[in-house]
């Protein structure tokens, strides 16, 4: 009964919120892909580690503690909930799937088995060991996979382990471990391509390999990277065994090491975690391009914390119309941030490059897999054990469905040899698109180093010098001053707005990672509309020419920041009156939830970061969390370097955004107005659950 | 990340038994004669070694020697044995080994039993099997409703007959007020059957059936009942310990702030707030992170003789005694050993942290010469989180498989060893199996639940589980080998031509395993025994293999022929062969069990385990 409530409401829903749509309320992306959970019954612990479309249309499952199931009518059909058909049991923590010719592939974490039902009865009677890779027993060696190639040959994937000591530092203890591997049908092995960290991600796109990593060491951030035989992609671990015969990879981990300072320890002296060094040059791997054969970067960069922190699948759309506008494009989830974004690929000089958007948000837990089902509707995997992840839940299978209403947003990015053309979904609204004030662009990289993750580095502001918008209203071309090659462009166009209703886009912002700037004839500028110098003036942020400073400290320096004292003032002679300990607990929560203070008395809080995420402490005015919060969004690939803390009057005081295992404290005296103030984290995703009540009393 | 370090720090400072103890302080009950024994008839007797037969009730034989103590019981001796020691508080180690439904028991005092049975196989124990508490007993009472009490254990740890079996106790005594009214029960704090936990801090009210002295009292022999059957004891050790508690006085501390590489010249350093303690605890810090904590204070031991001190220090930390530093600068848990006279002396620990990502924790404990392993901290100095909710992986109607990371343990070594393709297997009757597919090796046999998945499934987890019963370990090496001649010694990697090729379920789930060796297909089956809780494993081949390949059964100290079909490996498990036969080599002190693949038409090697 209950199912078929749910049923009823969900095909309810979508003509409810259109109809707040057209009322002219504020749109969401759930008016366009409304999400739906499937009910999964009580202890079944359904952590979504591989789901692939079966070609009945029922779903395999492979649940990250090694059962297989068969998840039948997925769509719950005549609202009936879904069965759950146990297939296999007992692999190792699998994190992929394929089928194929009737059987299931899994990746577990030492071995690509092939699952047979012999006897036709339902469940596997068969485990073929396909290939079984070696492993030194680390806890990180995770595998993912496959994905089958046209040809019918299967790509896997296996994480770096990580150091006893150096434990930061990603190593790769025996073959292969960091690697991408090929395995034909018949088992055979072929180690493909290396610099992997952790590969989640596995796809094909039209027929070409791709992968995506997570951000960590060496690597600054989130890709989409494209994997040909041979190359190697950034992380130096896997490079130890290049120099093995079977290796196609040639650089070795000396040609790395030679170029950029790993930071191991000396003989003799204790390993120190090595953190980002403002006054070192921010070099980049695309700089090592140039000096080396076999270097791959990133066909498109998922900028950290704004397009996610830990991305997942790589899952093309392909022709598919029932999901909306974007056939052709890619999906690619993200556990961390418990949401998708979107991807558009183009060649140039036969060179991978595109645009990444934010696309949906908002599931139960963390995205880690995702596929078609047979009507073009989408599933999600999801699971955030060992990381946590926005979405609070363990695990959920959740489906994403179109609306059949086309939401307001940029469809593509393409390069052009002077800037970019913009194509939109719905036509725009011609005063807002050809006004160059409508758009704003930056371009920025990260850093190659053996720290983990990377600000935002070498980031200019590019000026817009014309925009010229097409007759039909679909495309903006915009002419953009001091492009840069290899470097991620941030395109804003909130200024657009659209004919019918005047919606602003739903996601304004893209990321265009410039390989290579195409050839071709430039727009004359004189005929475009321009921007105004002065008005440029205005707008142009302070363009900082020396390298950024750390993430893990503020721009302004502590001592002058009255929201955020370090140190004791001296004028507390008898100390502070409160002293406030702060640490957190799993599920983006701190581990005190209220804390009762007196109006104007001297506090002392000292937040304690245990957990396995960066986090901050803010303390904001009554009822502005969410506003706070929004805020710190907005600050897009900028807010990394500003610690998430953005100009705004209803911040009292924070600290500064402090990675796991650091500790801060704060001196600040207590409002002297009574209410109940708010603590938040501000880190994207996280100030909607991780907040506690900072009461004020007399 | 906080509660598994939490977690850490409670199983290594607040429990015992996590460390080896000292074993210096333990005494041994001489077994050359009879002289450490009174009460004795001549069912008592001291022996050179024993055997038991696997299949014949009560039968029990020896050979001449010394070291094993034996009960031979017959209609005219029958007598129980007391110990000349009369123990109170006391650690209790022996092993022994029954007889084919032999019977017996060990009384703690004289008076609470220790019930020792051959229940090998039982499903479901009571207080009647071997390790269980036996009942106490009312004659006053109906018939029917004599018997009270009594503690069936957590499960049957018991080996099968002829198998030397241990059993660890830590009993205390029951406590008396001056007026010799008892004031505390007689209590197991715990006990442990061939490493399996039977029962914890399990009070006893009273003497059990059978008991030789009516009355509870602080001290009494140690009796082991000798009218029920054969039995055999040896390697009997125990530690006696006073009924007394050691505190820590005359605290004092210092708090030192800032961050400090390592230990300073303490009068180049200010101390930033200093004073006296009732108890030893860290929690006057108010720091948590960057600080040294550094407390002294004084213990006033009992008894001359070694004491071992175990420093606990969520971060880092040093503890000196008598001036002398005794546990070095270093993480976590540790201990140190120094002599001490009868009498006061001094202490400091110090406590350094450097972090903040784990809670403050600080812990003390000393064990020695009549003084039980005891904290000197308050219980509230070391970090009390709730530790995590444990993961089991059940038996089910059908057998179950599981794969993950299992670590094996070397004999002789801490060291283990990580089976990384491990696959487990647990069959609905209560008996297991880790199958090492890179090796072709039946790994570890074990009964009882089946896998504690905790550490795989727990957060990241590391991808393994632990098995959970009555452990196995049959060697991590491969099964299958080839030797040119009885004196090449076994390799150490398998055969180059090995391939695993997969494992098929039969219509009862029962799993096969399939490899390939010198171009020959091989099938490989474990499953259980119907008779007895054993597994037996046949390895048939599609064809003989090219060359001289022999299974190895086993690889120990001792194997023993019982007959042409039945050995005895090192008195810790059976194997029977039925298909294949089976000698014994030499090589160099190990022996091993091997069965060359002979017959030029599908070779089937059949053998079972029992233990």
């Amino acid at each position: 009964m209950n199912n078929l409530i749910k049923y009823i409401l969900l095909f309810c829903l979508i003509p409810f919120s259109l109809s707040a749509q057209n009322a002219g309320e504020v749109v969401t992306e759930s008016d366009y892909y409304p999400i739906m959970t499937l009910p999964i019954p009580e202890g079944l612990n359904l952590e979504g580690g591989g789901l692939v479309t079966m070609p009945d249309g029922n779903l395999g499952l492979a649940a990250r503690r090694g059962d297989i199931y068969i998840v039948e009518n997925p769509y719950m059909e005549n609202g009936q909930a879904p069965h759950y058909r146990k297939f296999a049991m007992g692999l190792h923590e699998p994190l992929g799937i394929a089928y194929k010719n009737g059987t299931f592939y899994v990746a577990q974490r030492g071995e690509l088995t092939r699952l047979w039902d012999k006897n036709g009865d339902g469940e596997a009677d068969f485990y073929e060991s396909v290939h079984a890779w070696p492993l030194s027993g680390h806890y990180h060696e995770y595998s993912y996979g496959p994905v089958i190639g046209e040809d019918g040959n299967m790509f896997v994937s296996g994480n770096v382990a990580f150091g006893d000591v150096e434990w930061w530092r990603g190593e790769s203890r025996v073959p292969w471990r960091g690697w991408i591997s090929r395995i034909q049908p018949d088992g055979t092995f072929e180690p493909w391509a290396t610099g992997v960290r952790s590969p989640c991600g596995l796809g094909i796109i039209d027929g070409d390999l791709f992968y995506a990593d997570n951000q960590g060491d060496w690597i600054g951030s989130g890709a989409l990277v494209h994997i040909e035989k041979g190359d190697f992609v950034g992380h130096p671990a896997g490079l130890r065994w290049s120099e093995l015969p079977e290796s196609p990879v040639k650089i070795t981990t000396e040609d790395i090491y030679s170029r950029v300072d790993p930071k191991m320890a000396k003989p003799g002296e204790m390993p120190i975690k090595p953190e980002y060094d403002a006054s070192e040059r921010p070099n980049t791997f695309f700089e090592l391009e140039e000096e080396l054969e076999g270097i791959k970067t990133p066909a498109i960069w998922l900028p950290h914390s704004v397009l996610g922190i830990s991305t997942s699948q790589i899952l093309p759309i392909e022709n598919n119309p029932n999901f909306g506008p974007f056939e052709g494009q890619i999906l690619i989830g993200d556990q961390g941030q418990s949401k998708i974004a979107r991807v558009s690929l183009e060649k140039v000089n036969n060179v991978y490059q595109g645009v990444a958007f934010g696309f949906v948000e908002g599931f139960r837990s963390g995205v880690l897999r995702m596929t078609w089902g047979k009507d073009g509707s989408l599933f999600v995997g999801q699971t955030n054990r060992g990381w946590g992840s926005t979405g609070p839940e363990a695990y959920a299978l959740q489906r994403v469905v179109w609306s059949g209403e086309t939401p307001f947003e940029m469809k593509t990015v393409k390069a052009m040899p002077d800037g970019f053309e913009i194509e939109f979904t719905l036509p725009v609204d011609k005063a807002t698109a050809s006004n160059p004030a409508s758009y704003q662009v930056m371009s920025f990289i990260y850093k190659y180093h053996p720290v983990y993750g990377s600000p935002v580095v070498r980031d200019e502001t590019c000026l817009i010098k014309g925009v010229k918008v097409s007759e039909d209203g679909l495309k903006a071309r915009i002419v953009v001053d001091k492009l840069r090659r290899k470097f991620i462009h941030e395109i804003q166009a909130n200024g657009v707005k659209s004919t019918d209703q005047g919606l602003s886009l739903l996601h304004p912002t893209a990321y265009y990672t410039l390989n290579e700037i195409p050839d071709g004839p430039k727009l004359d500028i004189s005929t475009l509309a321009s921007v105004n110098p002065q008005a440029s003036v205005v707008t142009k942020p302070k363009k900082q020419a020396m390298p950024q400073a750390t993430p893990t400290s503020t721009s302004i320096a502590p001592s002058e920041n009255q929201k955020r004292m370090i140190s004791m003032p001296k004028s507390w002679a008898n100390g502070p009156d409160q002293t406030i300990s702060m640490a957190t607990e799993p599920g983006l929560q701190f581990d005190v939830k209220t804390v009762t203070v007196k109006a104007g008395s001297k506090i002392k809080l000292t937040f304690n970061n245990d957990d396995d995420m960066p986090h901050n402490l803010v303390v904001v005015r009554p009822g502005t969390a969410d506003a706070v919060g929004t805020a710190a969004l907005g600050l897009g690939v900028k807010g990394m370097n500003l610690g998430y803390i953005p100009e705004d009057v209803n911040i009292l005081h924070h600290t500064q955004l402090l990675q796991p295992g650091i500790s801060e404290s704060i001196y600040f005296t207590a409002p002297t107005e009574p209410g109940e103030y708010t603590y938040v984290c501000t880190y994207p995703g996280h100030y909607l659950i991780m907040r506690g009540v900072f009461k004020v009393v007399e | 990340m906080r509660k598994f370090l939490n977690l850490l720090f409670l199983c290594a400072v607040g429990m015992h038994f996590t460390h080896a103890q000292e074993k210096s302080l333990y005494q041994e009950i001489s077994l050359t004669d009879l002289s450490a024994f009174t009460g004795l008839e001549a069912n008592w007797q001291i022996a050179g070694s024993v055997d038991a037969d696997l299949d014949t009730d009560y039968a029990l034989t020896t050979e001449p020697g010394t070291g094993v103590l034996v009960n031979l019981p017959t209609d005219k001796a029958k007598s129980n044995l007391f110990t000349q020691m009369e123990h109170g508080d006391i650690d209790l180690e022996l092993e022994f080994m029954m007889a084919r439904h032999s019977n017996s028991g060990i009384y703690l005092q004289g008076r609470y039993e220790i019930q020792l049975l051959d229940s090998w196989g039982k499903t479901q124990p009571y207080f009647g099997d071997l390790g269980g508490v036996y009942q106490r007993w009312d004659e006053s009472q109906p018939e029917g409703e004599k018997g009270f009490e009594g503690k069936a254990p957590r499960e049957n740890a018991a080996l099968a007959p002829g198998l030397w079996q241990k059993m660890v106790i830590s009993f205390q005594a029951p406590r008396f007020n001056s007026k010799g009214v008892k004031i505390q029960n007689a209590r197991i704090l715990r006990l442990e059957l061939n490493g399996r936990v039977l029962h914890e801090n399990l009070d006893m009210t009273g003497p059990t059936r059978g008991s030789s002295f009516p009355e509870e009292a602080s001290k009494g022999p140690l009796m082991i009942q000798g009218d029920h059957g054969p039995v055999a004891f040896r390697n009997i050790r125990y530690q006696s310990f006073d009924p007394l508690e050691l505190t820590a006085t005359s605290l004092s501390y210092e708090v030192y702030q800032g961050k400090f590489e390592e230990l300073p010249v303490w009068d180049q350093v200010e101390v930033a707030y200093e004073g006296k303690l009732d108890k030893l605890s860290q929690e006057v810090v108010r720091e948590n992170e960057k600080f040294i904590f550094r407390v002294k204070g004084e213990i006033d031991v009992p008894h001359s003789g070694p004491y071992t001190l175990y420093l606990g220090t969520s971060g880092h930390g040093t503890l000196l005694v008598d001036g002398k530093e005794i546990v070095p600068y270093g993480l976590w848990v540790r201990p140190g050993t120094i002599d001490l006279e009868k009498g006061t002396h001094n202490f400091e620990a110090i406590y350094h942290k450097r972090d903040a990502w784990y809670p403050n924790g600080l812990g003390l404990e000393i064990e020695g010469p009549f003084v039980r392993r005891q904290p000197l901290h308050a219980l509230s100095s070391v970090p009390l989180d709730a530790p995590t909710n444990p993961i089991g992986i059940d038996l089910d109607r059908e057998p179950r498989i599981v794969r993950c990371f299992i670590d094996y343990p070397e004999a002789g070594a801490s060291r283990e060893m990580r089976i990384v393709h491990a696959i487990n297997v647990g069959f609905p009757s209560g008996i297991s199996y880790t199958y090492d597919p890179d090796r072709a090796n039946l790994a570890l046999v074990w009964r009882g639940a089946f896998l504690d998945a905790t550490p795989m499934w727990d957060n990241r987890g590391d991808g393994s589980s632990r098995p959970v019963g009555l452990s196995l370990p049959l060697g991590a090496e491969h099964t299958l080998g080839k030797l040119s001649s009885m004196e090449e010694a076994w390799g150490e990697k398998i055969d180059d031509t090995y391939k695993f090729v997969g494992y098929s379920l039969n219509s009862a789930g029962i799993p096969n395993f399939e490899y390939e060796l010198a171009g020959v297909s091989i099938s490989d089956q474990i499953m259980p025994m119907e008779n007895s809780p054993a597994f037996s494993r046949t390895l048939s081949f599609s064809k003989n293999p090219a060359g001289t390949y022999y299974v190895r059964l086993a690889s120990a100290d001792k194997i023993k022929e019982i007959s042409p079909q039945r050995f005895l490996v090192d008195q810790t498990y059976y194997i029977e062969t039925s298909k294949g036969k089976a000698q014994i080599r030499t090589q160099g002190a190990r022996q091993e069990l091997l069965i060359p693949v002979e017959g030029l038409d599908k070779p089937v090697i059949s053998y079972s385990i029992i233990w």
